[in-house]
């Protein structure tokens, strides 16, 4: 009985398909957030003045033309703008050593960071 | 080509990994003549559900990895602030004298702020995508090619 159940499944799907039941699904595209709707950082979180000072330049950077090279910023200074990202880590480490300081894309979208446990949180 | 085989577990796909100061932070403090930490052994999670690789906050800690940079992604809660940081990884099968090592000098990874019982490292398919990837289920066994 269970087996003939199993067997008759494929059958089921194909004439689900054969029958115009199967409707073409929406695209998924990456998805993103914009840069005018980056959440602003607290006082006390990790480079909370660096991404505050991006979140306030970016606009301009953008403007500037500077989409896909990349920021170093400490404070609210910006230290440098170089063509990759290991350019701009190796000048903010010969700077500030194991310091903390930020680097970041110029973008106009950050991408989603799909990560099973962060964004498939248990419903319960 | 070097590969690593592996059993499949009860906990999934589990590599032996090591977890560094990246390439380039290692090579700034030897040109300052400041030591270097060195790598620390973690439990590895091959998780191709996951974009980037998500390292525990504790084992950031314990090699004072400093961080490269923050962004912003979106969750059921809505928009949070994540951590990101430059590590090195490796892979290795240390049961076994000579195995081959996969490694990745520059990684920029995600701390994961939240304690997983059995992971200290979920590796994503930012490593994933740049080696091959062989699941014999049936086997019981999967297999890295790099």
């Amino acid at each position: 009985m269970k087996q003939e159940r199993a067997d008759q499944i494929p059958h089921i799907h194909q004439d689900a398909t054969e029958n115009g039941h199967a409707a073409a699904l929406p695209a998924t595209d990456a998805l993103a957030i914009r840069y005018t709707e980056l959440p602003e950082a607290k006082a006390g979180e990790p480079l909370a003045e660096e991404w505050n000072t991006y979140r306030r330049e970016i606009g301009r950077l953008l403007a500037e033309g500077q989409q896909g090279r990349h920021v170093v910023i400490n404070g609210s200074e910006i230290i440098g703008i170089y063509d990759s990202w290991e350019k701009a880590r190796q000048a903010g480490l010969k700077r500030f050593h194991l310091e903390p300081f930020f680097v970041h894309s110029i973008r106009d979208r950050e991408p989603y960071l799909h990560i099973r446990g962060l964004n498939l949180p248990c419903p319960s | 080509m070097p590969q690593l085989t592996f059993p499949v577990t009860p906990a999934g796909l589990v590599v032996p990994t090591w977890i560094g100061l990246s390439g380039t932070a290692t090579s700034a403090l030897v040109a300052s003549g400041q030591p270097i930490t060195p790598p620390v052994q973690a439990r590895g999670l091959l998780d191709t559900g996951s974009d980037v690789t998500v390292v525990a906050s504790s084992l950031l800690k314990r090699l004072a990895i400093p961080i490269a940079t923050v962004t912003a992604t979106h969750t059921v809660a809505g928009q949070v602030k994540v951590n990101l940081f430059e590590i090195s990884l490796a892979i290795t099968e240390p049961a076994q004298p000579g195995s081959p090592w996969l490694t990745e000098p520059d990684l920029l990874i995600m701390e994961l702020t939240t304690v997983l019982p059995d992971v200290d490292v979920l590796i994503g398919l930012d490593v994933l995508l740049r080696n091959k990837l062989l699941l014999d289920g049936p086997g019981g066994l999967f297999k890295l090619e790099f």
